[in-house]
C-alpha cells in the first residue's frame, strides 16, 4: 500500500478517535448525570436489578433456569428498559466513531511501524480540542492553540518516515 | 474537589500507559494474523453496515427502535470477538482496561484535560516497540514525540488555566 494512503487512513482514524470522547462526555452529561449522577451509580442500579433476576433460580431451588416462570420473567422488556434507554444518539455516535477509528488504525498497522503510526494518531487531540470548542462550547486558551500547533509540528516530523 | 481532580488525572495517565502497551500488542497480533482473511471477513463488514444503519437511523423516526439497538449491541460484541480471536486477545484486554480507565477519568475531569493526559502512551509505545519489536528510534522520532508530549502538556496547562479563570 502506498505510504500516502496509509497516512490518509491513519489521519482519518485519528479524527474518528478524537471525536468519541466528545460524544461520551455529552452522553454522560445528558443521559447519565441527570438520571443516575455518576456512571458508577448507573452500573450499580442496573446490576441491582438484573443480578437477583438471573441468580434467582440458584437461591429459590424449585424455580430452576429451565422453569417457565424464569424464562417469562428473565426476558421481560421492563427489566432491560434502563439499558435500552442508555443507548441514545450520543452513545451510538461516540461508539461508532471510536470503534471504526480504532479498527481502521489496527488494520493500517500492517503497513508501517507502530511507533510512527501511533504517534500520528495524536492528531486526535486536535480533533477533540476543535470539537470541544465548537460543539461543547468549551473555552480554548492560547496555550491550547499553541499545544495543538506543537502536536501538528511533531506529527509533521514523524509522518514522512512511514 | 482537588481530590477528585487528582483521581481523574491519575486514572487518565494510567489509561495512557495501558493504551500504549495495547498498541504494541496489536502490532504483534496483526503481524501474526492472516491479513487477507481479516479484510474479507463477512461478519466484520456486516457489523460496519449495521453501525452505519444505526447511526443513520438517528436522523429518522426509527431512532428509538429496539431492534436496531439490539443489532448495534450484537455488532459491537462481534467486533470485540473478531479482535479477540483474529488479532490478539491480550491486546483487547489491555484496550478494554485502558478504555475503562479513561472512561472513569472522564467522570472526574473535563474531556479537554483527560484526553491530552493520556499522551504518555506515545512514549510508552515507542519505547516498547524499540525494545521488543526492534523498531527504529531516531532523533527525528524522539523529537517528534517530545513535541507531541509538550503539545499535550500545553493542552492540559491551557485547560487548567481555563478552569482556574472560570472559578
Amino acid at each position: 500500500m502506498p505510504s500516502y494512503t496509509v497516512l490518509i487512513l491513519v489521519v482519518i482514524s485519528a479524527i474518528l478517535m478524537g471525536t468519541f470522547p466528545i460524544f461520551f462526555k455529552q452522553w454522560n452529561s445528558v443521559n447519565i448525570a441527570p438520571n443516575y449522577g455518576t456512571i458508577g451509580n448507573c452500573i450499580k442500579e442496573i446490576y441491582n436489578e438484573l443480578f437477583p433476576l438471573w441468580t434467582g433460580p440458584l437461591v429459590h431451588g424449585p424455580k430452576g433456569y429451565l422453569s417457565k416462570e424464569f424464562w417469562s420473567e428473565a426476558f421481560k422488556y421492563e427489566h432491560y428498559s434502563k439499558i435500552f434507554d442508555l443507548i441514545d444518539g450520543y452513545l451510538v455516535t461516540g461508539l461508532v466513531t471510536g470503534i471504526l477509528g480504532y479498527l481502521i488504525w489496527i488494520l493500517s498497522l500492517k503497513f508501517g511501524e507502530v511507533s510512527i503510526l501511533f504517534s500520528i494518531t495524536s492528531l486526535q487531540f486536535i480533533a477533540t480540542g476543535i470539537l470541544g470548542y465548537s460543539y461543547l462550547k468549551e473555552r480554548l486558551s492560547i496555550w491550547q492553540v499553541f499545544g495543538m500547533a506543537l502536536i501538528i509540528a511533531g506529527v509533521a516530523l514523524i509522518a514522512p518516515q512511514i | 474537589m482537588h481530590r477528585k481532580f487528582d483521581v481523574g488525572v491519575i486514572l487518565a495517565i494510567f489509561s495512557g500507559i495501558v493504551y500504549g502497551l495495547a498498541s504494541v500488542a496489536f502490532k504483534q497480533g496483526i503481524e501474526i494474523a492472516n491479513y487477507s482473511s481479516l479484510l474479507t471477513d463477512k461478519g466484520l463488514w456486516m457489523a460496519v453496515v449495521v453501525f452505519a444503519l444505526v447511526w443513520l437511523s438517528l436522523f429518522t423516526r426509527f431512532k428509538s427502535s429496539h431492534i436496531l439497538k439490539i443489532a448495534f449491541i450484537i455488532s459491537i460484541v462481534y467486533i470485540v470477538l473478531f479482535m479477540v480471536f483474529k488479532i490478539s486477545f491480550f491486546a483487547v484486554v489491555l484496550l478494554v482496561v485502558a478504555f475503562l480507565l479513561a472512561f472513569f477519568a472522564l467522570s472526574y475531569i473535563d474531556a479537554s484535560i483527560a484526553w491530552p493526559l493520556t499522551g504518555c502512551k506515545y512514549v510508552v509505545c515507542s519505547l516498547i516497540a524499540y525494545l521488543l519489536l526492534n523498531e527504529s528510534l531516531t532523533i527525528i522520532n524522539i523529537s517528534g514525540i517530545a513535541m507531541i508530549l509538550l503539545g499535550s502538556v500545553f493542552l492540559v496547562q491551557g485547560a487548567e488555566s481555563v478552569v482556574k479563570s472560570l472559578k
